[in-house]
């Protein structure tokens, strides 16, 4: 089954001029000898010149059939792979997407997620046969948000961009929320699109409807830029300027245009050459300006620090703990891991600490902050490279805010100087004035930690399960373990980073960027796919509402063998949007007796572990008493960790 | 609809109802519960999730101070109102009544499990 119509029927090669009239590497074989070299689009079938001239004759390859009609004996054989195809058929022994391949490689890409499409036909099977499928391997997905959402959860594990190969328009279409999401949440994606770029020689049909004038126009609003190459030496150049800008900071997703003609066409018989990566050294804010930001963070007698997406390697958590230890400053942790959760420094200092100096580390929309820092009468300073790339379309900055010293620079490479700067500066009385703040902040620590447990222990007992229940259960299964929670937080009242010991970047990578549902299931599984060659055990805790977005990625977790323990927090519902009814329905002064309309997933309940087990995943439950649950968890746990994955499907409390 | 959602999540809570004052008032706040989406913040039998727990009837000390408080919450971006118009006097008894009905967690120092977090 060839999925959205998207197969290669009618594939007419175009005449090119600027194909070499002689010394080509190009044969004319027998179809058989082309079968035997891939399916992917070797067999062309037709005179490419006349195929031109004539329009498709109904019922032939290249025309779409009226609605209704049965697809004819030449359509089904094409798709099948036995056409009889003309005896004339040429085989190119070199084609560009060859070419393409070999600029990949250069850049250490180990995984590319896809789904198929016949707009990179040629670099399809150039990546699989003439690149071995090795560096990147070929990923099948079932959709093209799991392509891109597993590459921005491979990313937050591994460090490094992973690959999607996108079909023109549609699959460009089905990738914009993951794509989205990435440059929301500054996670570099390494993307290649297909595309007929010559309206000439497309084919009616299918790679007419597949092919745009200006593809990245699609989602050029989202990426942090793109290119469409007008020949091989030019698609080099911008594959590995892709790789370069997409991996310095504020860093987002890129995207290149991978001609159909570019890549299917001959190469040159003298390769153009391809550029050698030099990686961008990350931006450092402006000497002055970090010497003034620590005189106002040592001077500070209640200084905060918060940090977003500031820890870019573990070496920026390193850097954190060193500046809120000279400091004896609290760290407040949002999005990523950038600091310890249980360092005695981690929190907001408690409910009466009022900081009169505010470091925000890469915070995206800084209005909130400003305005809390204003209301206690602090001033606020931020380090980001937020303001290096600006768009216009998306508003992702949020409001103006009137910070006191704004620093142009990446965080983690600006630490280093502003730890050096801060410690210069701390005198003696300073430092002991930072121990006795740092003795208080310790105990607030504590304080706030008892208060956690018993709120844990609140519903122990219930059934549906408390998600605390849940992570208290997981706890003591998983701690001997190098595991690696790989799902957002904010859906299970934030449990992992209440309960659990977070030390390390691999332990939380984070949430989705931009919000967009679909993310958690295929960036668990792209998270555990860069963790399963350290042997890592991955842990997503999968809300019932994302799941249904993109179930098909645990068919491709199954089918590559990418071990992952996905516990259902199946709540029946878009719980958020439930709470958000209520909200209206007040305001409305009327009832929230209607707010599961619209909200709820149940009549019927939702078998989740059916639904795993189809795909081939080994699966359990739905469990519904908390005394059920161990035994499961110790069970999923000992299969994932023998190298498949697993799904527990868990009925539980809304949050 | 309240049939409904009590045949949805009526086994999940039979066991919730137990020792009230007055059986009948509680069986009945318990449906108002689930039919006006209470469980949403604060949990299917109360225990607390995105609100506070309420189970035992959390901070109020009577039905009065629950409905007081349910007519004019001080934060409505967390905690929605409902005029009489939407949930009556004697509605709200019948929620608190419900609440008070749910058997206590156990405390936080008598789970083994928990100790581990220590």
């Amino acid at each position: 089954m060839v999925p959205e119509n998207r197969g290669a029927r009618g594939r007419v090669r175009r005449y090119d001029a600027r194909m070499p009239k002689t010394k080509l590497p190009v044969d004319r074989r027998g179809f058989l000898k082309t079968a035997a070299a891939g399916a992917a689009g070797l067999a062309a079938g037709t005179d490419p010149v006349h195929a031109q001239q004539q329009p498709a004759r109904p019922g032939s390859p290249a025309a779409p059939a009226a609605p209704g009609t049965p697809p004819s004996s030449v359509t089904l054989a094409r798709e099948t792979g036995a056409a009889p195809t003309s005896a004339a058929s040429r085989v190119i022994e070199r084609p560009g997407s060859d070419f393409m391949v070999d600029v990949l490689k250069t850049l250490n890409i180990e995984y590319l997620g896809s789904n198929p499409g016949s707009t990179f036909e040629s670099l399809h099977e150039s990546l699989v046969n003439y690149g071995d499928n090795k560096m990147p391997e070929f990923l099948t997905c079932t959709h093209e948000e799991s392509a891109v959402a597993m590459a921005h959860g491979y990313y937050k594990i591994e460090g490094k961009p992973m690959m999607a190969l996108l079909h023109g328009n549609i699959g460009l279409q089905h990738a914009a929320m993951a794509i989205y999401n990435a440059y929301c949440d500054r996670v570099p994606i390494y993307m290649v699109v297909g595309n007929h770029e010559d309206a000439a020689a497309r084919a009616q049909g299918v790679q007419t409807i597949h092919s745009a004038q200006d593809m990245a126009a699609l989602v050029r609003d989202f990426v942090k830029w793109d290119d469409d190459p007008r020949s091989l030496g030019h698609f080099a150049e911008s594959a590995v300027r892709a790789y370069k800008i997409a991996m310095t900071p504020p860093m987002g997703p890129v995207l290149i245009v991978a001609a159909y003609e570019i890549q299917g066409d001959p190469c040159p018989t003298r390769l153009p050459a391809i550029p050698k990566l030099t990686m961008t050294a990350p931006p450092q804010g402006d000497a002055g300006a970090v010497a003034e930001a620590a005189k106002m963070l040592v001077g500070a007698e209640r200084p905060l620090i918060i940090a977003e997406r500031m820890a870019r390697t573990p070496k920026g958590i390193e850097l954190l703990v060193q500046l809120a230890d000279t400091l004896q400053a609290p760290v407040l942790n949002r999005e990523r891991m950038n600091f310890p959760n249980r360092h005695p420094l981690a929190g907001n200092g408690g409910a009466g600490y009022r900081p009169d100096v505010t470091l925000c580390l890469e915070v995206n929309d800084l209005q909130n902050d400003t305005r809390a820092a204003r209301a206690a009468g602090g001033r606020i300073i931020s380090i980001s490279t937020l303001t290096l790339n600006h768009k216009s379309n998306i508003q992702d900055f949020g409001h103006y805010a009137d910070v006191d010293l704004d620093i142009a620079g990446d965080a983690e490479a600006t630490l280093p100087a502003l730890i050096d700067a801060c410690r210069k500066l701390v005198t003696a009385d300073r430092r002991s004035l930072f121990q006795q703040r740092g003795s208080k902040l310790t105990d607030e620590h504590r304080k706030a930690r008892a208060q956690v447990l018993d709120l844990a222990a609140n519903g122990w007992d219930d059934s549906p399960v408390s998600l605390a229940r849940l992570f208290t259960e997981l706890w003591p299964l998983v701690k001997n373990e190098d595991w690696s929670y790989v799902s957002p937080q904010g859906f299970v009242s934030n449990w992992p980073n209440r309960l659990w010991t977070i030390d390390k970047h691999y332990q939380y990578i984070g949430g989705q960027g931009a919000g967009g549902m679909g993310y958690g299931a295929p960036a668990s599984v792209g998270a555990a796919l860069a963790n399963r060659k350290y042997g890592r055990l991955s842990i997503n805790v999968q809300t019932d509402g994302d799941f249904n977005y993109s179930p098909g990625v645990f068919w491709t977790a199954a089918h590559h063998k990418i071990p992952l323990l996905t516990i259902m927090h199946n709540n029946r519902g878009y719980h958020q949007e439930v709470m958000f009814l209520e909200q209206q329905a007040s305001l409305h002064n009327r009832g929230a007796d209607r707010a599961h309309i619209g909200t709820k997933l149940w009549q019927p309940d939702i078998d989740y572990a059916k639904i795993a087990q189809g795909y081939g995943l080994y699966a359990e439950g739905p469990i519904t008493s908390p005394k059920d649950l161990a035994p499961v968890l110790k069970r999923g746990i000992e299969r994932v960790k023998k190298g498949e994955p697993v799904l527990i499907d868990l009925v539980t409390q809304p949050r | 609809m309240r049939t409904l959602v009590a045949l949805v999540l009526g086994c999940a809570l039979a066991s919730v109802v137990v020792g009230a004052q007055n059986p009948s008032d509680a069986k009945r706040g318990q449906e108002l519960w689930m039919t006006y989406t209470c469980y949403g913040c604060h949990g299917y039998s109360g225990n607390g999730g995105n609100g506070p727990k309420l189970a035992q009837g959390g901070r109020f000390n009577n039905a009065t101070a629950l409905t007081n408080y349910v007519r004019n919450p001080p934060r409505a971006n967390l905690m929605p109102s409902y005029s009489t118009k939407v949930l009556s006097d004697d509605q709200l008894a019948a929620i608190y009544a419900f609440l008070k009905s749910v058997p206590p967690s156990p405390p936080a120092k008598d789970i083994p499990l928990l100790s581990d977090f220590r």
